[in-house]
């Protein structure tokens, strides 16, 4: 049957939009990338942002650099992903394995694929799953070096230069959110070891070159919310590429905020919250 | 020497040459030799960890009846137990060492513990214990006699804690409802005190010289009773924990055990921890006076069978993920359940158990105050 003109123009609408999401993505995505948070780069001047900016990711934009102003502590970084958005692309998956030069066998945010109902109503659920940065978190007290630590802003941080690679805090973890580099490169196997196998990571702002018997190889990895990128004026890789507008990222502290908005809807729930470890990824349905 | 040292000489050291070659590889390819991932991150070493561990701590419990209990038919039988505490602790740490993804930073373990681990807490227990253990050695080769009881009893306070800390290290994992549970660090002290009295029997019938007197045979009734108490024990905690699951009808739970019960490793339940660890040394032992071949026959049937109760709760407890539809998110053969040993995690286990062996047989072959005094007269 042929579509309607109301359908017409819905598909059209939704094109635009979606065209206009991907735009601004892309535009803040060339933000340069993994630009480790040092004084030259904190020197840059970002862009000015409107007041009222009608694109979400726009507002996010202005009010990370908000809540940059403000003292680390007094900062909560917290995550919201609207599940009815999510597509299932792994757009976010991928842009995290860029930015953070991941290698075989390291994710820091699967796309968990659901298949829900019988036919006829069947749909599909996907669930995005970055690190909860929770506010109890259980992979701390286990580390017997203190390598894993709540930093001030909610983060929960790996000093790889610390961790002995005991992989205990990997199991205390209720959802799977940590997984252990053991080395591997995409082009092992191969007649030579491929530059982007070997390239500089930024992660927690320290540049790395990928080394044997060099950290991170060997130790315990997880997602920090792109804190490198934050603490540049820039928006977590996942938030930036995300085709669907689903994920949002922000300080939770900041009742103005986007993401204070989001984590206070009647409709939000959090994984695992049983378990009381309060995690800061919020998911809104 | 022995005709059993000789026999078992050569075949240890085909052993240790494969452990070599392990080691070679493990750190010649890093990590990447190992068969481990992130949803199974610990594997046969770490269960062969905390088992060698716990049958230290268990061999020393006779070193303790004999020395502080005043137990004197375990004289013959404590000599062994101090050298067998001494090298399968220092093959457990040995394997835990290993399995570090970062093996340069093991010393960070004494410069930045945290006490609100347990496996941080942990290492400073299996420090001290290893000190006491070789202050013991040193009392024994000098004859300080009246140092012995206190050492003994200081070594069992660090066994018990320790012994009872590994089970705490995974029961403190509420991640994992398998693991998690209070009655999991009782579980790891009786499998550690039936593996670790039954490592002394063996040594006991394999290497004793000379006629078995009535001394020998009072050392291996209370060893036999040892056993089957602690293996009694061990039943009746191992029912408590399976029935209490299964019936909790918690899908999480259940699924862990039946994965034990049923899942493709069913047969190290049934065939090696239930019919070999215990039924088969039960009814090994269920007659009193057991003879040299009996009571080593069952002390290995235990030996054997504990260990594999021990890969039994490391392993199903990773092997469910933690959240439905994780493995299947970002396929990569690091981020699966499934979990096979490598051949260097064969290689290195086969080499560090064998090299413990061998250390233990050249120490009671070659350190005369290690044998009891009357075999020392037998040997000359």
């Amino acid at each position: 049957m042929a579509p309607t003109t109301s359908q017409r123009l819905n598909r059209r609408i939704t094109r635009r939009r979606a065209l206009g999401l991907a735009a601004t993505a892309s535009a803040l995505a060339t933000i340069p990338i993994a630009a480790p948070a040092d004084a030259a780069t904190r020197a840059t001047p970002l862009p000015a942002l409107p007041d009222r900016p009608s694109n979400v990711l726009i507002r996010m934009q202005g009010e990370l650099q908000r809540a940059l102003q403000k003292p680390i502590e007094e900062r909560r970084w917290a995550m919201a992903i609207d599940l009815s958005k999510c597509i299932g692309c792994s757009a976010c998956t991928i842009a995290c394995v860029a930015e953070n030069r991941l290698p075989p066998g390291v994710v820091y945010r699967p796309v968990i694929e659901e298949t829900l109902g019988t036919y006829p109503h069947v749909s599909r659920k996907f669930t995005p799953r970055p690190c909860m940065q929770c506010d109890e978190p259980p992979c701390v007290p286990v580390c017997p070096v203190s390598a894993t630590y709540a930093r001030p802003d909610g983060i929960v941080a790996i000093d790889y230069d610390a961790c002995i690679g005991c992989r205990y805090c990997v199991t205390a973890c209720p959802y799977g959110a940590r997984t252990a580099d053991f080395g591997g490169a995409y082009s092992e196997g191969t007649p030579a070891v491929q530059p982007y196998d070997t390239g500089k990571s930024h992660e927690y702002s320290k540049t790395r070159e990928r080394a044997e018997g060099a950290s991170p190889i060997g130790n315990v990895r997880k997602c920090h919310f792109c804190i490198h990128r934050v603490e540049a004026g820039m928006l977590p890789a996942c938030v930036t590429t995300c085709i669907g507008g689903a994920t949002f990222f922000g300080d939770v502290n900041d009742h103005e905020s986007l993401i204070h908005e989001l984590a206070g809807r009647p409709t939000v729930s959090r994984l695992k919250e049983e378990l009381g470890t309060k995690p800061k990824v919020f998911y809104v349905s | 020497m022995l005709r059993t040292s000789k026999l078992l000489l050569p075949l240890l050291a085909v052993g240790v040459v494969a452990g070599v070659i392990g080691v070679w590889d493990r750190f010649a390819t890093g990590e990447r030799a190992l068969a481990l991932g992130s949803y199974v991150p610990w594997g046969m070493w770490i269960g062969l960890y905390v088992y060698l561990v716990g049958v230290s701590g268990g061999a020393f419990l006779v070193a303790f009846l004999h020395n502080t209990l005043g137990i004197a038919a375990l004289a013959r039988p404590a000599r062994y137990a101090v050298p067998i505490s001494l090298v399968t602790l220092g093959a457990g740490l040995f394997l835990v060492m290993l399995d570090l993804g970062r093996v340069d930073r093991v010393y960070e373990l004494f410069t930045r513990t945290s006490f609100s681990s347990v496996l941080g807490a942990m290492i400073w227990v299996y420090t001290i214990y290893g000190v006491v253990l070789l202050a013991m050695l040193v009392a024994l080769a000098r004859g300080w006699t009246a140092q012995l009881p206190w050492l003994a009893l200081s070594g069992m306070v660090l066994v018990v804690t320790f012994g009872g800390g590994e089970g705490a290290l995974f029961g403190v994992v509420a991640a994992k409802s398998v693991w998690s549970s209070a009655i999991l660090p009782v579980r790891f002290l009786l499998s550690a005190a039936a593996a670790g009295l039954a490592l002394v029997a063996l040594a006991t019938a394999l290497f004793h010289r000379g006629p078995i007197d009535a001394e020998d045979q009072a050392a291996r009734s209370l060893l036999r009773r040892g056993i089957v108490l602690a293996l009694g024990g061990f039943v009746v905690v191992e029912f408590a924990e399976l029935s209490i699951a299964m019936y909790s009808r918690i899908p999480a739970v259940v699924e862990a055990h039946r994965l034990i019960l049923f899942g493709p490793y069913w047969w190290m339940f049934w065939v090696v921890q239930l019919g070999l660890g215990i039924v088969l040394p039960l009814a090994l032992l269920w007659r009193s006076r057991p003879g040299s071949v009996r009571l080593g026959a069952a002390a290995t049937a235990v030996v054997v069978g504990l260990a594999g109760a021990k890969q039994n709760i490391v392993l199903p407890g990773l092997a469910i993920p933690e959240m439905k539809g994780l493995p299947e998110a970002f396929v990569d053969p690091r981020l699966t359940t499934a979990y096979f040993p490598g051949s260097t995690e064969w290689l290195v286990a086969v080499g560090v158990i064998a090299a413990a062996a061998l250390v233990f047989i050249l120490a009671v072959e070659f350190v005369p105050f290690l044998r009891p005094a009357v075999e020392r007269k037998v040997a000359q």
